[in-house]
């Protein structure tokens, strides 16, 4: 086990991905170094096909890496399994992701509790608050599908924070959302990134959102063009 | 055109790609559904007509006059006739040269008969060179076998002996369960006088078998039935075709119930996987739209594909229907006499194409509006497409208008039809009403669980796409078929196995004369056996129905009292108590007669009903010649099932005592050898005495429930089967949802163990509840079965029950495990790409 500084949550060393198309190998991620600590946000810009949304998986332990390695919580993600990433991800992760991802058939409050509730507790008081938070007080009991698009991210928002994570991935975050919905949605997020003092990488297209995190790494064919 | 045509059927097949797993198992239960419809028509028509040939051929005759004494020739000397054959038939034990000794069914005729159908022997050729030979004797092949005896061998009968010339292997008069308690014999009419076993107090039944010339049966019956002097009645083949049909009502209309649910579960499993592989069409559909396609020719694109897979799977069906057909057919062939050949059902498969398209259109319907509706838009704002109200409401009212129809033009029967049809939506509503319940109950039951895996596991039957209720309702259809098939099975069982317990009366003394009862205990004593039980037997005939002679009553047309009723003779008894296989339903039971009182009578409830007689009225019956005037005091709800001999009418004590009578007497024997022994000695003293050993019935019987039960088992693995494909059809529906729906919880931290489990416990727990609701509508079903089926009391198999919900709970979870254990390896990063 490597050992790192205690305030370092996220350390790609090297990170590499390369993934077979018909005959011939495409490099997804090519040598990317990158470091985030606790309470830092950074936003990660590109066009498409720069290897952003690769970077965030490999990053969260979702994918494996071809070379190099992660660390995350100075744990090194190749020396875990499947199951292990998952303990993990379940202990020091969150994730909101472009498409929201909630359970249809799980109400709002239950759906903030999910991440909780597979480590066998329950802090329904704590998802209650979040939800309160987030402007979500009065509709703990409603499902998906009685919540709008707005709505609906920010029920994923608090269900982000609830295992109280040293790190939360974004992935377009707002991508799916109008303008006053998406500005809703950030102003929650960014609040609760600074409550709980959880480190941010965020993955987007949006030059206007990007310049709201501390850092701006730029990708291009998979690397590294600039970090400001 | 023809190119434009061409161009969207490429379009078509190439989309297909990628989907083709989900259309053949939509196609899949379009075929089975299909394949039971074929089967039903097609069996349906075949009995009908084997109905036509059969009354005729199981009369043997025209028309046959019956009566309990000898009918002249004479009396049906009209013009123009074909034949004219006498015939006696009445039961004698017989002896057999090498001892052994068996109740038979003793036939004499006096010419050709029967008149149609085939007799078949061995050796060939016997049959009417038996009616030459007053010395020899046919017997049933199976007499042959069960008494160990051999061609050339004598057998006496009554007084009579003699040699036995050949077997008699099939004879289309009879029909071959009739042989089951005494198998028959033939010899001449005259041969059967001389035998001394036709004296005046016997009972024996005489025949005068017609054959008209001009075909004209029925109406010479006709004009001949107003002629027929008292005791003698007349049956044309015409009674005989309006009796077969009410048994093989119940014979066709257990083929339409199979061929129905098979129908429903099969269109259910099509309907499913059709709406769920339409609906993942409607971004594709609205992508198309954006490129410039038409509505129209969107839709025109997947009716092409839908229309490919339900012409594919309605020739598969057929193919499979005419199968299925055949074997059915082979089945039936056993239960009738005339012969049974299978030809090509074109109609049944036409109707089968028919409703096969019937239920293509019902099940595209939603999907195809949908993707009619589906505008461009939604690629870019990511909403969602709804039916609106009215078509919700236009198509279910479609479907539930669909059964009903589609009965009518099946049974071509505006009433029955429609009934039939409402009785299956009802059914289907109720059961789905039920599992839809039965799903809340079991969600609410899951938020308050507090393991995760459960809670989750109970939630995910409340996932959308994931079809609960149709698949509860179809496993509760299932289940309760199957359930109710085993529990009716059980209790024949029991009730035939009954007589072969040790402590029941299963050795039956029938045709005793009172003065020889004390001699045939002796006997029966001498070798340890204690009669059980004696029943004195008068028989009679009814004369009078509150005033109304029975002959005005047979000749009034509009009279509602079945002629069978008026006409028969009645075995009645006298006794002082009820007995345990009847109980009292409406009356006083009057132990012994009062003086001076009129004569207070029981009778059985549903005679009473068809005699239309209520307590209080008067009932004057015919005992040889006298008449007794009575008045109904008690009707009696007898349990025929219980194998215990009973009465339709009974005097109190002091009435019939000396009336010419003979009696009837039951014995415990549990060893079949002894039960021979007596048997041999009984009737090698009294030839006129007759003895059966219920439990030479009993293993016929059970060899005949166990191809009963094999068919049955054949139809219940047919709407098994069906079942799984219906749940194979919405597990490949809801894949996607569930791919999507694991990744994200082994993004949030769920192990691939806590997430197998959730998988199967879902399963388990949608399986537990459609076989628990089923086995409960089983049990409901069973009872009501066994008291008013059987009349015996219900007894629940519990052991066969459960091993059939374990079975079922175990075969859905390891269906659902080996469908669905693909989405548990879904790469966890395709969570950030998928909407």
């Amino acid at each position: 086990m490597h050992r790192m500084n205690s305030n370092l949550v996220l350390q790609c060393n090297q990170l590499t991905k390369r993934y077979k198309s018909g005959d011939q190998y495409i490099t997804a991620l090519d040598r990317v170094d990158l470091t985030l600590r606790r309470g830092e946000t950074c936003a990660v810009v590109g066009p498409s096909g720069s290897g952003k949304t690769t970077l965030l998986s490999l990053a969260a332990g979702l994918d494996r890496a071809s070379s190099g390695s992660v660390l995350l919580q100075g744990q090194d993600l190749s020396f875990l399994d499947e199951d292990a990433l998952a303990l993990l991800r379940g202990k020091s992760v969150g994730f909101v992701f472009q498409s929201y991802q909630l359970i249809p058939s799980l109400t709002a409050l239950e759906n903030v509790l999910l991440p909780v509730e597979i480590r066998g507790y329950a802090d329904r008081d704590g998802a209650k608050e979040l939800l309160a938070h987030v402007g979500l007080g009065e509709r703990f009991h409603h499902y998906p599908s009685q919540l709008s698009g707005g709505e609906q991210q920010r029920v994923a928002l608090a269900r982000a924070f609830i295992n109280k994570p040293a790190i939360l991935f974004a992935d377009e975050p707002t991508g799916s959302l109008d303008a006053e919905n998406a500005e809703r949605a950030l102003s929650a997020m960014f609040e609760l990134n600074t409550r709980y003092h959880v480190a941010l990488l965020l993955v987007t297209h949006d030059d206007e959102l990007a310049r709201r995190a501390q850092r701006i790494i730029r990708l291009k064919s998979g690397r590294i063009v600039g970090d400001d | 055109m023809i190119k434009y045509i061409l161009a969207l059927a490429r379009i078509a097949w190439r989309d297909t790609r990628g989907s083709r797993r989900r259309l053949l198992v939509f196609g899949l239960g379009l075929v089975l559904g299909i394949a039971a419809l074929v089967t039903a028509l097609a069996a349906n028509k075949k009995v009908s007509s084997i109905i036509d040939v059969e009354s005729r051929a199981l009369l043997g005759s025209d028309f046959s006059l019956e009566s309990k004494d000898p009918i002249k020739r004479d009396l049906v000397s009209t013009p123009p006739l074909a034949g004219v054959t006498r015939e006696v038939r009445f039961r004698s034990m017989a002896l057999f040269e090498n001892g052994a000794s068996l109740l038979v069914q003793v036939k004499g005729h006096d010419g050709e008969f029967p008149f149609y159908g085939a007799v078949e022997t061995q050796p060939p050729e016997l049959w009417s060179a038996r009616l030459k030979d007053s010395e020899g004797i046919l017997v049933d092949e199976s007499l042959l076998i069960e008494a160990g005896a051999s061609i050339g061998d004598t057998i006496k009968i009554g007084q009579s002996e003699f040699t036995l010339r050949g077997t008699v292997n099939k004879i289309a008069s009879s029909a071959n369960v009739s042989g089951i308690i005494a198998p028959r014999v033939y010899i001449t009419y005259d041969a059967a006088l001389q035998s001394g076993l036709l004296t005046r107090q016997s009972v024996a039944d005489y025949y005068l078998h017609v054959k008209t010339a001009d075909g004209q049966g029925a109406l010479t019956a006709e004009k001949l039935r107003a002629l027929l002097p008292a005791g003698v009645t007349i049956t044309t083949s015409d009674d005989r075709r309006r009796r077969l049909g009410r048994i093989n009502d119940n014979v066709l209309h257990f083929f339409f119930l199979v061929g129905a649910i098979c129908l429903v579960l099969g269109a259910v499993g099509a309907g499913t996987s059709l709406y769920f592989y339409l609906r993942s069409k409607i971004p594709q559909a609205a992508m198309m739209k954006c490129l410039g396609f038409r509505s129209a020719e969107v839709a025109a694109i997947i009716s092409l594909q839908i229309s490919f897979i339900g012409l594919a799977a309605a020739l598969i069906g057929s193919v499979l229907g005419c199968l299925l057909y055949w074997v059915t057919i082979s089945i039936l062939a056993g239960l009738y006499v005339t012969p049974v050949y299978f030809h090509i059902p074109w109609a049944a498969v036409m109707s089968g194409f028919a409703v096969g398209l019937g239920i293509l259109l019902l099940a595209a319907a939603p999907g195809v509006l949908l993707l009619r509706r589906a505008p461009p838009l939604i690629l870019l704002r990511g909403e969602s497409v709804r039916l609106t109200q009215v078509e919700r409401v236009v198509l279910i009212g479609s479907a539930l208008l669909a059964s009903p129809l589609l009965m009518v033009a099946l049974t071509s029967t505006l009433k029955r039809g429609l009934l039939f049809g409402l009785a299956l939506d009802a059914a289907l509503l109720a059961i789905l009403g039920l599992s839809a319940l039965l799903k809340r109950g079991v969600i609410r039951l899951g938020r308050q669980s507090s393991s995760f895996v459960l809670r989750y596991s109970l939630l995910a039957l409340g996932r959308p796409h994931n079809a609960t209720t149709a698949l509860m309702g179809a496993f509760t259809f299932s289940f309760a078929l199957a359930g109710t098939l085993i529990i009716a099975r059980y209790l024949l069982v029991k009730q035939v196995e009954l007589v072969k317990s040790d402590n029941i009366a299963n050795f039956y003394i029938y045709d005793v004369a009172p003065q020889d009862l004390h001699d045939i205990k002796s006997i029966l004593s001498r070798h340890g056996v204690e009669v059980a039980e004696v029943v004195p037997i008068v028989l009679m005939r009814i004369k009078q129905i509150k005033g109304r002679e029975v002959s005005e009553l047979t000749a009034d047309p509009n009279s509602p009292v079945p002629r069978w009723t008026l006409r028969r003779d009645y075995w009645s008894t006298y006794r002082s108590e009820l007995l345990t296989n009847e109980s009292l339903v409406e009356g006083n039971w009057v132990p012994r007669v009062e003086p001076g009182a009129p004569i207070p009578v029981s009778l059985e409830d549903k005679l009473a009903a068809n005699l239309g007689v209520q307590l209080g009225d008067t009932i004057v019956f015919d005992i040889q010649g006298v008449q007794v005037p009575t008045q109904v005091a008690s009707l009696r709800d007898i349990h025929w099932g219980q194998l215990r001999r009973n009465a339709f009418v009974v005097f109190p004590e002091g009435v019939l005592e000396e009336a010419p009578k003979f009696l009837f007497a039951t014995a415990a024997i549990p060893d079949t050898r002894l039960a021979a022994l007596v048997q041999r000695e009984i009737s090698g003293l009294y030839p006129g005495v007759s003895m059966i050993n219920l439990r030479t019935v009993v293993d016929t019987i059970f060899e005949v429930l166990g191809q009963m039960v094999l068919g049955l088992t054949f139809i219940t693995a047919l709407i098994l089967f069906t079942t799984i494909v219906v749940l194979v059809s919405t597990i490949l529906a809801g894949r996607g949802a569930r791919e999507t729906e694991t990744a994200l919880l082994r993004t949030l931290g769920a192990t691939r163990r806590q997430t197998a489990k959730i998988l199967l416990l879902e399963y388990m727990i949608m399986g537990a509840a459609g076989t628990a609701l089923g086995t409960i509508i089983a049990l409901l079903a069973g009872y009501l079965i066994a008291l008013y089926g059987f009349k015996i009391a219900f007894v629940v198999p519990s052991a066969a029950l459960l091993a059939l919900a374990l079975a079922g709970i175990v075969t859905i979870s390891g269906v659902a495990w080996t469908v669905g254990r693909r989405a548990l390896g879904a790469p966890l990063h395709s969570i950030l790409k998928a909407s």
